[in-house]
């Protein structure tokens, strides 16, 4: 059965396009991913890298927003929330990794290319989004938790990178930093700056060939071993003045609300996947010694049920989510305060019942969900792994509890 | 960062306390009373382990698991550390040179600090103990005379407890399949048994010299073809497959073995019919109790890690764990451990005298042991799940021990029949819970019919 008969969601505008770029992503997924999941990790470059440039170059998603007059594919903001959401659910379903870097990219072109002001920048970038034969793979350097040395503060977290203006650009500097979803690998970085001298944050990006970036050792983390950790030294490195690519918040919320939504998308994806896991463990496992199947067990159909329940629920969000962006960019409130917050509640909520299904999923199948050679215990790991990304979940809810009742001083 | 100054430093902030507490321990919950139900030298080997913890794991805890990417040389080392501070002999009779540290108590306190710290490192001792119990308890004198003074020796001597089958995975600890459901069979012939079948997942296959080998004599027989045979390895017939690649626990080992007309002595077997199932039963239900244990002292790993962080971390001015906020969180955290680290003490304290709690195998002891390791899992899953909440981005990072303890504590909650039939053991204690009853319902399930 198809994914959405299995799990309808309200087409609403999402395009035959969408879901044929779905399903073609699906399909070299599977071929190019899952059938290789298990070596993969041992072989990051052989493997992922190939998969990636066809995930993300071939099928034109890394240059999808982009211009057509600028080589892009032009795809209407409008509309490209669905297609967002269509496409990393797929790439989520094949490796939670895959479509967290795409997440990354797809949501710098669509504020990028949603800006107002002149596009000098985007003609410069233009060709990296464009480029056929590397995936473009971009990291954010965003505010983080708690305070510490003298960094300035951005709605209580503290910036990573200091830029200095000079004649020639921006000078940036910055130690320990750390790139979401990875450093390592990143060709390009997108940093919210505290600016010296100002109160405004500048939101710059910065080549990962720049002269003065330092990379670290690789660190590991729970799960998502596509997108490799490391923290960054920045020591005077120097951009031009058109690496800025906006000031205020309003556009450093909208790309948090796409981000967001490729999360959730990714989130989605897992459970897909985790499903097609317990289906086939269900329908071929058989307990107790009474020759019953799995799923015919009163006691464990119930909780593949329950998963069946949260998965369904966790594809609406990640659509009702884009549904929210398209609407937003049509009528132009991009980057309020209220899809903000939305987008916040709606990622928080999708990953954690993602967790916790992909917890009672693992309960279900025991050691085997444990073992690596089931593949589940990958989503496990990396969605638990997104879901620390996106912050902590209190600290969610008090962003929450000031939009939906103007709560102050949190 | 955090959990670094915490490993270099105290082990950090602890939760319980004994006679050489520290004075940074004073603001911490004072579990003394545990310290009233074991005897005194049991006392005494369970604050050598404690400081054993603390100093020759808490140091290297991270890259013991890193090494088991390598040749696991360093988990060895530090096994074999705890050879020679006597932990592989503690368990054993004292004729036999052991310290006959046999109280199920003890064996979870023990348990309770390894969690904190490194869980699985100590899984090749622990699983030897688990496995030499049913010899010790059924007083059998041949596997002791012939293996127990290996393991009072100064070099690492594993054993093995081998129960789960590719056929079924909790189908040996279903009480109500009554040994129908293992497929290992073991046939007399003459004074030897000759085993045959296959074993997934028990801790330390691959690793051990010896196994303790549920299988069946007959299926028809019930509980009394229900035989706990040990084998030494190498022996004809044996073969291994490979290790498993797992989440998380990655410094003990599991994987599969084959048995192909494997020929042991008569003697080898536990005991005899009907007593063998009652020594697994009571194997499961103290495995049940020290999987608790583990599980208590995971979620204390988590929290010590967790309130250093938020020590340490400041936001809007002050300290993480002085934001209301935080501190409730933190508060869930130690409401969840306390609770489940005294669950586990009454009910290892129960099973530890049957002549006031009734016998150790019992539906009643079943349904504790199990209350306790269901509640204790589930909530170490809940706090290293909190915990990692706590600390943000940071928690996913593997520079702290969070992520790790969340990881290595699944496993606990899915062992020994995981979450679903560790439930239905629950029930057993409250009233006759038959899974297999015969009602029409079920029949009609069974059957598929449309009646």
């Amino acid at each position: 059965m198809k994914d959405q008969e299995l799990f309808p969601f309200p087409r609403g505008r999402v395009q035959e396009a969408d879901l044929s770029l779905a399903s073609s992503l699906r399909e070299m997924m599977e071929r190019e991913v899952a059938a290789k999941r298990l070596e993969m990790k041992e072989d990051y470059e052989g493997l992922l890298r190939p998969a990636l440039r066809r995930a993300l170059c071939e099928t034109g998603l890394q240059r999808m927003m982009w211009p057509q007059h600028l080589g892009g594919e032009g795809h209407e903001l409008h509309l490209a929330p669905y297609t967002v959401a269509a496409a990393l659910e797929q790439l989520g379903r094949a490796d939670t990794g895959l479509a967290v870097w795409a997440a990354c990219g797809m949501s710098l072109q669509a504020v990028l290319c949603g800006r107002a002001e002149g596009d000098g920048l985007c003609e410069r970038l233009a060709p990296l989004f464009r480029d056929e034969g590397d995936p473009l793979l971009i990291s954010f350097i965003l505010p983080v938790y708690g305070e510490g040395g003298d960094g300035a503060l951005w709605q209580g977290r503290r910036l990573q990178v200091t830029a200095e203006r000079t004649d020639k650009g921006w000078r940036l500097n910055g130690k320990a930093v750390r790139p979401l979803p990875g450093g390592l690998d990143a060709g390009l970085f997108g940093a919210l700056c505290a600016v010296e001298g100002e109160k405004e944050p500048a939101f710059l990006i910065i080549p990962g060939d720049v002269q003065g970036l330092k990379r670290g050792p690789r660190l590991r983390a729970t799960g998502l071993s596509a997108c490799r950790q490391a923290e960054l030294d920045l020591d005077e490195a120097e951009v031009p003045a058109d690496a800025c690519a906006w000031r205020g918040d309003a556009e450093t919320r909208r790309l948090f609300c796409w981000y967001r939504l490729g999360m959730a998308a990714a989130a989605s994806g897992a459970l897909l996947a985790a499903h097609g896991i317990i289906a086939e463990w269900g329908d071929n496992r058989v307990i107790k010694g009474q020759g019953r199947l799995f799923k015919n067990n009163p006691l464990t159909a119930s909780v593949m049920g329950e998963a069946a329940q949260e998965t369904a629920v966790v594809r609406l969000l990640a659509y009702d989510l884009a549904e929210m962006l398209a609407e937003a960019e049509m009528r132009g409130e991009a980057g309020s305060e209220r899809l903000e917050a939305y987008s916040l509640l709606l990622a928080h909520q999708a990953l954690a019942a993602a967790e916790r299904v992909l917890h009672r999923i693992m309960e279900l199948m025991a050691s085997a969900g444990y073992a690596k050679e089931w593949q589940l215990e990958r989503y496990w790991r990396d969605v638990k792994t997104v879901q620390c990304q996106l912050g902590c979940v209190e600290l969610a809810r008090h962003a929450l509890a000031r939009w939906f009742f103007g709560s102050e001083g949190l | 960062m955090a959990a670094r100054s915490a490993d270099a430093g105290s082990g950090g902030a602890r939760g319980r306390g004994d006679a050489g507490m520290r004075a940074a321990d004073l603001e911490i919950l004072d579990n003394r009373y545990m310290w009233e139900l074991v005897a005194p030298g049991d006392r005494l080997f369970i604050s050598m382990i404690r400081d054993f913890v603390d100093r020759e794991v808490m140091p290297i805890r991270r890259q013991l698991e890193e090494s088991t990417r390598g040749d696991f040389s360093l988990v060895r080392e530090v096994q074999q550390k705890l050879v020679r501070m006597g932990f592989q002999k503690a368990f054993l009779p004292a004729e036999y040179g052991g310290w006959n540290l046999t109280a199920a108590l003890t064996y979870c306190l023990v348990l309770d600090e390894f969690g904190r710290g490194e869980p699985a490192c100590v899984a090749a001792l622990g699983g030897g103990a688990w496995a030499m119990r049913p010899a010790v308890f059924a007083g059998n004198r041949r596997v002791l005379d012939d293996f127990a003074h290996r393991f009072c020796g100064d070099e690492l001597y594993v054993a093995c407890f081998a129960m789960t089958e590719p056929s079924g995975g909790c189908n040996i600890e279903n009480v109500d399949l009554h040994g129908r459901g293992i497929h290992t069979r073991a046939r007399l012939e003459g004074d030897e048994w000759v085993l045959d079948g296959s074993k997934v997942w028990p801790t330390n296959s691959g690793i051990s010299d010896i196994y303790c080998v549920v299988c069946n004599t007959d299926p028809s027989l019930g509980d009394e073809g229900i035989a706990l045979i040990y084998v030494p390895v190498p022996i004809e017939g044996f073969s291994f497959g490979r290790f498993e690649d797992k989440a998380g626990f990655r410094a003990s080992r599991e994987g599969d073995f084959q048995f192909d007309g494997v020929r042991v002595p008569r003697e080898y077997r536990a005991a005899g019919p009907g007593e063998d199932a009652e020594l697994l039963h009571d194997n499961l239900i103290f495995a049940r109790l020290f999987s608790a244990a583990w599980a208590v002292g995971i979620a204390q790993g988590a929290f010590d890690d967790a309130l250093a962080f938020a020590r340490e971390k400041v936001v809007a001015g002050r300290p993480l764990c002085q934001h209301s906020l935080a501190a409730n969180l933190l508060a869930d955290m130690a409401i969840d451990i306390q609770v489940g680290r005294d669950s586990y003490v009454n009910a290892a304290y129960m099973y530890d005298h049957p002549e006031s709690y009734g016998s150790r195998v019992s539906p009643q002891m079943l349904s504790r042991s199990t209350l306790t390791k269901v509640f204790c899992s589930d909530m170490a899953v809940r706090v290293t799940n909190l915990a990692m909440e706590l600390m943000g981005d940071a928690g996913g990072d593997a520079s702290y021990h969070v992520e790790k303890l969340w990881r290595d504590n699944k496993i606990i909650q899915l062992w020994e029949g995981g979450v679903q039939l560790g439930k239905l053991d629950v029930a057993r204690g409250y009233y006759r819970y038959e899974q297999f009853h015969p009602n029409s319902l079920y029949e009609r399930m069974r059957g598929g019919g449309s009646g």
